[in-house]
């Protein structure tokens, strides 16, 4: 009894080894540094990747996804009845097959473009063989919370009377509509980055800046730039989206302000990580200002960020 | 072969060349898992040269052209007159900045050709009475893109991104806009 629980005990080592050996032989993926540049770069493929692959990569072959992203993370802080749009991207080709487009969220909002109509846009894209197209919404009520998620994006493709292609893209949106109007708040905000198109794989970074001028008779002090999608959002667990840093930045010097004084304006800079799994992202984030004594959340502006590798 | 066998092994030497074989191993592993020493020599990169690639494109500005007369219609009808006018309006796709990647990764990301022109068609239509005029002002609405490029070093063990960013601004597209006025004849 005792031999052959020794000689089990032995072999049970010997078998956990191999798989050690095995496991951990297939799944080698280090990261190594690049001396002069400090930059990790994954290793994983073997085969040095030369070039941009142009001659395999045409925009009709590439681009094989009849609407683009396919799933759109998202947070907006808005003010009640503010028109709110979402760029989604179809394919041309996939266009080309009817005649009238109909985008829809979640049943509720409606934006409706003939193709040719929505061809003409093809140039100012951004992306190749591909349209933009605008999906126009509102939320009414102060003080609400909204949230749309699921298959919930919806472009039907019509020819005549009929529908002849249907496309949905994941979305996981949530608005908080502020208890403000428009009308109460004393800044302005200019000039903004609106949309990011990326053609980079893995971790991205972008950049979310806007210009706010303070019409108020005193100076502002930003206290926090909040997006807070991983709290609204349980299950599934969303992206590991973060704000990695903001700073308010004089307009001239761009050094770094604490403060926007009266009839001054500032530049907000806001930098965002945006992890691989990510296609879309919806960015309106709820800048919390003081004034005074008081603290005031304010809507800002809204960005699109799009990651166009996805979309093959 | 079965356990109750075993008895009549001699399972001691069996069990002292497993038990080898076991120390071996781990000890193989331990030393392949020891951190990696500063003097080991650091993996041979094998360069095949730098490349400018474009990481993304920003939505940057819109600039609007002067609004001005484009087109003017009389109202001959002593019912009064709905007119309308076609209104084309165009640009040529035109880089400024530094453009470090070719014209080719342009047209193969951004879908448009430096040096192309754009040209889009918007219908306008004003009412006005018996001896009126329309006339027609237009403007364009023209979004500027910048995009963002990046320099790559390539290697035999992929890509690494440089810190050499340059950033070059591209208008490649029109919105045309118009409004009718009307105005007495003449006037």
């Amino acid at each position: 009894m005792k031999q052959s629980l020794f000689i089990s005990l032995v072999l049970v080592l010997i078998g956990a080894v191999l798989f050690t050996y095995w496991f951990s032989g297939g799944n080698s993926n280090h990261v190594v540094s690049n001396t002069s540049t400090g930059i990790p770069v994954s290793n994983n493929s073997s085969k040095p990747h030369i070039g941009n692959n142009i001659s395999n990569t045409s925009p009709a072959s590439k681009f094989s996804t009849p609407l683009c992203p396919q799933s759109i993370w998202g947070y907006g802080y808005v003010y009640p009845n503010e028109t709110l749009t979402l760029l989604v991207y179809p394919n041309i080709n996939y266009l080309k097959n009817g005649t009238f487009i109909i985008l829809s969220l979640a049943d509720n909002f409606t934006s409706s473009y003939s193709v040719p109509e929505a061809l003409s846009m093809t140039s100012s894209s951004g992306i190749a063989g591909r349209v933009p197209l605008p999906l126009y919404f509102r939320f009414q009520t102060p003080g609400k919370q909204f949230s749309i998620t699921g298959n919930a994006l919806l472009l039907q493709l019509w020819k005549g009377e009929s529908i002849v292609n249907e496309s949905r893209t994941s979305v996981w949106l949530y608005f908080q509509v502020a208890p403000i109007k428009h009308e109460d708040v004393h800044l302005k905000f200019g000039r903004y980055s609106s949309l990011y198109t990326s053609f980079k794989k893995g971790l991205d970074t972008f950049e979310y800046t806007v210009t706010i001028t303070n019409l108020y008779n005193k100076s502002i002090i930003l206290e926090n730039v909040s997006f807070p999608l991983a709290t609204l959002q349980k299950y599934p667990k969303p992206p590991s989206i973060k704000i990695t840093s903001f700073r308010l930045a004089d307009i001239a010097t761009n050094k770094t302000v604490t403060e926007i004084l009266p009839n001054s304006t500032a530049v907000l800079r806001v930098l965002i990580a945006v992890p691989s799994s990510v296609d879309g992202l919806y960015f309106k984030p709820k800048l919390v200002f003081k004034i005074g004594n008081e603290s005031l959340a304010v809507p800002a502006p809204p960005m699109e960020y799009v990651r166009v590798v996805n979309c093959g | 072969m079965t356990i109750g066998e075993v008895n009549h092994l001699k399972w001691k030497p069996l069990f002292a060349v497993l038990l080898g074989l076991l120390v071996i191993g781990v000890t193989t592993r331990s030393i392949m898992a020891m951190p990696i020493n500063h003097t080991q020599p650091k993996p041979q990169y094998a360069i095949y040269g730098t490349e400018w690639k474009i990481d993304g494109v920003y939505y940057y500005t819109t600039e609007y052209t002067p609004e001005k007369v484009v087109a003017t219609e009389t109202c001959d009808s002593s019912a009064g007159c709905s007119l309308s006018e076609t209104i084309q309006q165009c640009i040529d796709v035109t880089v400024s900045g530094d453009l470090e990647v070719s014209a080719v990764v342009v047209k193969e990301k951004l879908g448009v050709s430096v040096g192309e022109q754009i040209c889009r068609s918007i219908t306008c239509t004003g009412s006005c009475n018996y001896r009126e005029e329309i006339w027609f002002w237009a403007n364009s609405e023209i979004p500027v893109k910048k995009i963002v490029q990046r320099e790559y070093v390539i290697t035999n063990h992929g890509e690494i991104a440089t810190s050499n960013i340059a950033f070059a601004y591209i208008k490649m597209g029109v919105v045309p806009h118009c409004r009718p006025e009307s105005h007495p004849q003449g006037g």
